[in-house]
């Protein structure tokens, strides 16, 4: 079957054949073990990841061990990467695929961990909504009861203000995707809000 | 279409608290600290192609292990008390700061931070190699120049990039460190900026002026602000063009007295030293100069200092420019290799230069001396243009066209003010004209067309017309 996403049918631009042939034999270096090589594209692509990781509120040690073990597997696919999309696209994909398989096995665990937890503190006080520091910590909460692809998808465009376009590409979904999952986390955020205030 | 976004129209409570929850929250911001971190267990690629989860997670049991007995055997060897030996055999065993060199293009504009404790070493451009300490910001723009934002960081650039002209050079506040090879540490503090240089030359240049130091020289700019006072500023901005490249007495680099500021003798000179400034800022040039000349008696930075600053006194403001070169001259004489060198040869070359009348007995042979001696002294000045043009000046002055030419040349394709372009320009122009060159009639157009109003447009115009340009 063709895969028609993500290949890029405008015409030629030369300037762009450039940046994907640089892509291609920096790929090709690393595969071969350059070390610089690796360095410049773990360097160039590190921000992106840690955005994405960020987004989905995996913070501090956690962030370090997700985008490591991001990082070892772009590296061990290197190999097939094939060029029909831009490397920062083929990486993305990848790092949305395993960061969101993270923060799933993230949110069942702590989900298990709050089953059986004794102070099951993470109920939403009715004053959060008072002081900044409230609403952005409750917040953070709110937004940890959201499945991974929603919450990335209202992250991306709520707080991180990118438009929808640039969050299919990162999410590696279609753009209407995006929308249906942005529509329901603002469901479910607003219910949530809501029924703490009450 | 409406601008309003997600719950900007919201009416209770709860809706509104979330819109501003979101408003608030705050963006993300890109951590160096973690990027040098996670690279730190990826860098290796083949170990990592290797190597699965679970052999990354035995690796890093084994690590912290290692780590931990590390470190206990570093606390067992401190409570033991140990020699200076014992120590350095300690340091040297230990993995030293990770050697990264910067991705100009993905470096642009990012700022490198080191935390406390934590040492960094980035490879530049230029073959430069910077040792940032704890608790450092350097930035680094697109050509990959360094800036040092705060902290320390020591430098230190292969000899054989600073011949290119291109040159390796260090932002710091208002100042660029210009190295003319070699290593040396910045460092910038709340109060003061200093250059330390363990081996080899470097400029320190604000705006116009320069302060060249070299091995074992330290410079603090501390008492460089205190220099410029009100009438200074003054004489800065009544300065008037001269034949000569303008000398940047009046923000003249002052030196201060380092490593020694503690003693009595060293607080007296700082005391008599204010004085003095305060003496000249309040035009009594007497008095200043009488201060200075005391303290021309003493020894180390403050007499070098009032020894450069006495020129700048019968120049400036008793306007005897012969005392003033004598003033110099006895500066150079007594400190040949003094920080203030550079700054006292181009004054010497600026009061020459402007003491030099059309046809004078020796056709300006000493500023012509003075001003080659520099040329060859400081071959990676940045004022060599300005000196390169008086030379040029001096040759044409001189009947000299051939070797005005290669001056004017000179001055031409090096970085200088658009006056002394300007002179240049049309000295280069005139030269071909009185050689004939069949360029001389390119050469004077092109001044008259580039420069309309230029200094010497009437000249241009008038030569264009002689009938006897080729």
């Amino acid at each position: 079957m063709v895969k028609l996403e993500g290949i890029d049918t405008t015409p030629a631009d030369p300037s762009r054949s450039g940046v994907e042939a640089r892509e291609r034999e920096m790929v090709r270096r690393c595969v071969e073990g350059d070390t610089s090589a690796w360095r410049s594209l773990y360097d160039r692509h590190f921000p992106d990841v840690e955005r994405l990781v960020s987004s989905l509120g995996i913070v501090d040690s956690e962030a370090d061990d997700i985008c490591q073990e991001i990082f070892v597997i772009i590296y061990r696919n290197l190999a097939r990467f094939r060029g029909e999309a831009r490397l920062s696209t083929w990486i993305y994909r990848l790092a949305t695929r395993e960061a969101i398989r993270y923060a799933r096995r993230r949110r069942l665990t702590r989900g298990l961990a709050d089953l059986f937890a004794r102070d099951r503190g993470r109920e939403l006080p009715s004053d959060w909504s008072e002081s900044e520091a409230g609403r952005r910590h409750y917040l953070r909460q709110l937004l940890e009861r959201l499945p991974p692809e929603r919450r990335l998808a209202l992250v991306l465009y709520e707080i991180e203000g990118l438009p929808v376009s640039e969050i299919a590409r990162i999410s590696d979904c279609a753009e209407n995707t995006v929308w249906t999952r942005l529509h329901r986390a603002r469901t479910e955020l607003e219910k949530i809000a809501r029924e703490a205030i009450q | 279409m409406s601008d309003l976004r997600w719950l900007d129209d919201a009416e209770d409570p709860a809706r509104q608290a979330l819109r501003r929850g979101l408003d608030e929250s705050e963006r993300f911001a890109h951590s160096e600290l973690r990027q040098r971190r996670v690279w730190a267990r990826v860098s290796d690629p083949a170990r990592t192609f290797r190597d699965t989860r679970r052999a990354f997670i035995r690796g890093a049991l084994v690590a912290s292990a290692l780590t931990a007995g590390a470190v206990v055997i570093v606390q067992r060897v401190q409570q033991d008390g140990p020699t200076t030996t014992q120590v350095a055999h300690v340091e040297s065993k230990t993995s030293g700061p990770e050697v990264v060199p910067l991705d100009v293009a993905a470096a642009a504009g990012t700022v490198v931070e080191t935390q406390p404790g934590e040492r960094l070493v980035r490879l530049l451009p230029r073959g430069a190699r910077a040792e940032l300490s704890p608790r450092t910001a350097m930035a680094v723009d697109g050509e990959g120049r360094p800036e040092l934002r705060r902290g320390e960081i020591r430098f230190s650039v292969a000899k054989n990039e600073i011949k290119t002209n291109d040159r390796f050079s260090v932002r710091v506040a208002s100042y660029r460190v210009v190295v003319a090879g070699a290593r040396f540490v910045v460092k910038a503090q709340a109060q003061a900026i200093t250059v330390a240089v363990e081996d080899g030359v470097a400029e320190i240049w604000n705006g116009s002026h320069v302060v060249r130091i070299g091995s074992g020289e330290t410079w603090s700019s501390e008492a460089d602000q205190d220099t410029v006072g009100a009438e200074t500023r003054g004489a800065a901005k009544a300065g008037a063009r001269t034949g000569a490249p303008r000398a940047s007495r009046d923000h003249a680099p002052a030196l201060a007295p380092t490593a020694a500021g503690s003693s009595e003798e060293d607080l007296r000179d700082r005391e008599d030293l204010a004085a003095a400034r305060a003496a000249r800022a309040a035009s009594d040039p007497r008095r200043a100069l009488a201060l200075y000349e005391q303290l021309a008696t003493h020894s180390g930075p403050t007499a070098e200092n009032a020894m450069y600053e006495i020129g700048g006194i019968y120049h400036d403001q008793l306007k005897q420019p012969a005392k003033a070169i004598a003033a110099w001259d006895r500066y150079r004489a007594r400190f040949p290799r003094g920080l203030l060198r550079a700054e006292a040869d181009l004054s010497v070359i600026d009061t020459l230069a402007s003491l030099d009348a059309p046809g004078s007995s020796d056709g300006g042979l000493r500023t012509l001396n003075e001003a080659l001696a520099f040329l060859k002294r400081y071959p990676h000045s940045e004022r060599r243009g300005e000196v390169a043009r008086v030379a040029g000046d001096i040759y044409r002055g001189r009947k000299d066209c051939r070797a005005a030419l290669d001056f004017y040349r000179a001055a031409l394709n090096a970085k200088i003010a658009s006056e002394d372009a300007d002179d240049a320009s049309f000295g280069q122009a005139a030269c071909l004209y009185e050689l004939r060159d069949e360029g001389a009639t390119a050469a004077l157009r092109a001044y008259v067309s580039e420069r309309p109003r230029g200094r010497h447009a009437r000249d241009a115009a008038r030569l264009l017309g002689d009938k006897g340009t080729p």
